[in-house]
């Protein structure tokens, strides 16, 4: 199914048949900018494009937003990359979401191109980008480039646009209802020629990232040097989708202190820097949330300073999660680290 | 002067902290440098306070609680034993010193243990060297 038909007999269809509340699809809002959007009226699905090479930020925040008080009594259908779906499946084991009434349909992802070059020019056509990505993946977010689950089967639906004819595949009893009711073709297995193409490629790439990281963060000096320019405005966190507590820990009381206390610690080491406690934020964070990270990498976009805390969320998340053979976001099954234990693991210490 | 390392040791109310006491009123000898903060549960010890206490310069984090089955909430040190793995495991990653933290099972009769534990994690830090993370002021 090529995107204009999948505007033409998914989007619009399950519209106008009135088998859905709404879609939440990508939509232009200017020539360089697009945003999750919630669309309930055919009309204003012009300029949506679920494959459009850009990332707003982690859809399933959304997802949240939409379900965390009540889902919607109507269906929803929610297209989604397979990094956002990832994260709904970790932010639903943190019972953030709610799944009943969202129909999720995930396509392949080829990836997207930074924020900061797309600002100011144009989002590349669709078409063109993909014809480009398929062959080389230098224009793509670094962890686009990287990624080793472009393909997401925790949906209801796979739009699998890797594969010849850009098939559809229902992988739920609701997915399959719900293709059957607007009427599509779709197949039972999914083909993976084109996926395992694309996913060779993309963890030759994530190899050379980890060893790139190892050169250059790896060490308590380069650790240092490469958040050096951190002004701790948190943007990574607030776009976070797994950072979901109402009430940041490195934001709360238990970061303040009395004046003699800087002073103290400022004595200890020389000086004191500031904004204070910038190396205990991120390392903390990655304590906290490691585990669960999906390398989406909406932190990496909200960084105003360019910092690559995206790539080293992923290393160390990828790290943190072997310990209990987890991989965030991969089933629905495995339950998240950090809310279970066995009796007998992890020894000796 | 030689290196007399800093220790920040996070001990669970119920089983290590009473071993410091029975450690005391036994008699037994070990080396004073361990800072001993008493927690309720070693299941109550926020990964960034391990972190925390590093990135100001301790030479070397303790978490003692009880042996596994035998926590008084249940389940609290099966939680910091997760928890503690995961901050090894980033500090490996990330080339800092995961050596500098242990957790240690501890129970309310082991004072021989408490102090062999302090005694022993103490020697090794003093191996160790001082902690670079405390040096430096930009963090």
């Amino acid at each position: 199914m090529t995107p204009a038909e999948f505007l033409e007999k998914i989007l619009s269809e399950s519209l106008k048949r009135d088998l859905v509340g709404g879609v939440i699809t990508l939509k232009r809002t200017s020539n360089d900018a697009a945003a999750h959007a919630l669309i309930t009226k055919v009309e204003l699905l012009e300029g949506c494009d679920p494959l459009m090479p850009y990332f707003p930020g982690n859809g399933a925040d959304f997802i949240k937003t939409l379900t965390f008080v009540r889902p919607p009594k109507k269906p929803i259908l929610a297209i989604l990359r397979p990094c956002e779906m990832r994260a709904v499946v970790e932010l639903t084991k943190l019972s953030q979401i709610q799944n009943e009434n969202i129909i999720y349909l995930v396509h392949d992802c080829y990836g997207t191109i930074p924020r900061k070059e797309i600002r100011g020019n144009e989002i590349p056509d669709t078409e063109k980008f993909i014809s480009e990505a398929r062959k080389d993946g230098s224009m793509l977010r670094p962890l686009c480039r990287s990624c080793d689950y472009p393909r997401a089967n925790t949906a209801d639906i796979g739009w699998l646009v890797f594969e010849d004819g850009e098939p559809l595949i229902a992988y739920t009893e609701k997915g399959k209802a719900f293709l059957n009711e607007i009427g599509v073709e779709f197949v039972e297995s999914a083909p993976d020629k084109g996926y395992k193409e694309i996913l060779s490629k993309r963890i030759e790439e994530k190899e050379k990232l980890y060893a790139e990281l190892e050169k250059s963060v790896k060490g308590i000096e380069n650790l240092a040097k490469n958040f050096a320019n951190c002004i701790n405005c948190h943007n990574c966190m607030s776009n976070c989708p797994i950072c979901f507590c109402r009430e940041c820990f490195f934001e709360s009381e238990a970061m303040e202190f009395e004046g003699d206390v800087f002073v103290e610690l400022a004595s200890r080491k020389g000086g004191l820097r500031a904004p204070t406690d910038v190396m205990l934020f991120h390392l903390g964070r990655m304590s906290h949330m490691s585990t669960s990270c999906v390398a989406c990498g909406a932190c990496e976009e909200a960084c105003p300073e360019d910092i690559n805390i995206g790539q080293i969320f992923k290393w160390v998340g990828e790290n943190t999660q072997s310990i209990f053979e987890y991989k965030a976001g991969r089933s629905w099954d495995e339950e998240i680290p950090l809310k279970e234990f066995r009796e007998e693991e992890l020894e000796p210490r | 002067m030689p290196f007399e390392p800093k220790i920040v040791g996070f001990f669970c109310h119920w089983c290590t902290s009473m071993a410091a006491d029975l450690a005391g009123t036994s008699r037994l000898e070990y080396p004073p440098n361990v800072r001993p903060i008493r927690v309720m549960c070693s299941g109550s010890v926020d990964p960034s306070y391990v972190i925390k206490a590093l990135l100001l310069g301790a030479d070397g984090v303790i978490v003692g609680g009880c042996h596994p089955g035998d926590c008084h909430y249940l389940t609290g040190n099966y939680k910091a034993r997760r928890r503690i793995a995961i901050i090894k495991k980033i500090f490996e990653t990330l080339g800092l010193e995961h050596e500098r933290i242990h957790l240690e099972w501890i129970s309310a009769s082991e004072g021989k243990k408490f102090a062999d534990t302090m005694a022993s994690f103490t020697e090794k830090i003093r191996k160790s060297g001082p902690n670079k993370l405390g040096e430096m002021w930009e963090l």
